[in-house]
């Protein structure tokens, strides 16, 4: 699955420079980079919230998205908030939330509802899931059970999935391909392997 | 307690407005204020005559036909607004224009134009409230949260199914908004509409008793549409508002 796009810029500023990704089905990528070094505005433009300096059009694909923030619908509760992307599917078991189908997002800590948000983007059945920070605010025991869901889906769907990390050690627990953004306006950079 | 208290207090209330009624229709011994006796035999008159019933059946009809108009209407313009602001930009003075238009010129114009029919008071009423359900639904619009709205672009949500998951839910303390207050300007206006140029309703009534210094009978068609009214917020408005509010937690 490849992804070729504009230089981006945000008004006078270039953010990015032009940039072709390469995604593969059943692997891992890693977005890495330092805070502000455009990640999430490529997964933005990979998922067709934004467009590059020349309007290149977006790819049709079903993608199964996890925004930095939860983004649940506050009136609709957890149960509720998977289904509007596609059946749960066991997905609450899956991810530890088997009692909190008939809460509120406002009574969910910031962790469940990351949670819930991974599993509204699973319940789509995605052609490509893209995570942005997917670990932050999760604690260690569910940050692990979130990275080993991410592995089993990958390898049920033969899906790629492309997540933003700042961590580096959070990319070699996914054996995940490594590309960097470095520099202003930002370039892609492929590391060969995570470890 | 708080339950009895809360029920209590009003009930006391409402009692001494009534005592103070009475004391001073039997003070003033005046045609001009009547006693709630005086009310409540003139309200079994017009009951068992059965032109009670006829009249707010159709003045409610009327309040119903332009509250419809007025909240469809009023909602489409104010979130086509709210969501563009050059068309805001273009239409605001127009908006500012109808907000500030006198109710009774509306129903002027509106009877002038299309004669003194039905259509014309329905009308008439209609456009005096959808300036102001624009402008609530435009707050409304813009407030919409824009990541609710990526949501729903990423997960390929668009055109009705967009509207009903992603903006209703988020439109509707407007909506609430719109709809209480529509319902208490609306059947105010339609009085002015009937007395002006229809044949029944309670305007109509009110006008024809006013005629005749009949205070009594005026008493009972406005306390009686302002029960319907009141009948209508607390079975159909607050239980739908609470509906809507209930995963706020604060309903």
């Amino acid at each position: 699955m490849n992804f070729t796009f504009a230089a981006k810029s945000f008004g006078p500023q270039k953010i990015l420079s032009p940039i072709s990704l390469t995604l593969k089905k059943g692997k891992i990528t890693a977005l890495m980079g330092p805070s502000g070094s455009g990640k999430t505005t490529l997964l933005r433009l990979i998922a067709g919230l934004d467009h590059d300096d020349t309007q290149t059009p977006k790819k049709h694909l079903k993608i199964g998205m996890m925004f930095q923030e939860p983004r649940l619908l506050p009136w609709k509760t957890v149960l509720e908030n998977i289904e509007i992307t596609g059946p749960e599917r066991g997905l609450l078991k899956d991810l530890d939330l088997e009692n909190a189908g008939a809460l509120y997002p406002r009574q969910l800590s910031l962790g469940m509802a990351k949670r819930v948000a991974f599993a509204r983007a699973l319940a789509r059945s995605p052609d490509l899931l893209l995570l942005d920070e997917p670990f932050t605010s999760l604690d260690d025991s569910r940050a692990a059970l979130m990275r080993s869901l991410i592995i089993a889906i990958k390898d049920r769907l033969n899906i790629p999935v492309l997540i933003t990390t700042h961590d580096r050690a959070d990319a070699s627990a996914l054996e995940a391909d490594i590309v960097t953004l470095q520099g202003r306006p930002a370039t892609l950079h492929r590391i060969d392997h995570s470890s | 307690m708080m339950m009895r208290r809360s029920v209590f207090l009003p009930l006391l209330s409402s009692l001494a407005l009534i005592l103070i009624w009475s004391g001073l229709a039997y003070v003033l011994q005046s045609r001009y204020l009547p006693s709630p006796a005086d009310v409540a035999s003139a309200f079994l008159g017009e009951l068992t005559s059965g032109a009670l019933l006829f009249h707010i059946g159709a003045t409610c009809l009327r309040v119903m036909g332009a509250f419809c108009i007025a909240i469809i209407c009023g909602t489409a313009i104010g979130f086509a607004l709210g969501r563009s602001p050059k068309a805001n930009l273009i239409f605001d003075p127009w908006l500012i224009f109808a907000l500030n238009l006198p109710a009774l010129v509306i129903i002027v114009f509106c009877y002038l134009w299309l004669g003194l029919t039905e259509t014309a008071a329905i009308i008439a009423v209609a456009l005096n409230k959808i300036p102001n359900t624009a402008v609530t639904m435009r707050e409304g619009a813009r407030a919409l949260d824009p990541a609710l709205d990526e949501v729903a672009t990423v997960f390929g949500y668009s055109g009705w199914s967009k509207f009903n998951h992603f903006i209703l839910p988020q439109l509707e303390p407007f909506l609430a908004s719109a709809i209480r207050n529509g319902l208490a300007l609306i059947w105010k206006i339609v009085l002015v509409v009937e007395l002006i140029g229809r044949s029944n309703g309670v305007g109509f009534q009110i006008n024809f008793f006013f005629a005749q210094f009949d205070l009594a009978r005026i008493i009972v068609y406005t306390l009686s549409l302002m029960v319907i009214v009141g009948l209508i917020e607390a079975l159909v408005i607050k239980p739908w508002e609470n509906h809507a509010r209930a995963w706020r937690g604060d309903s």
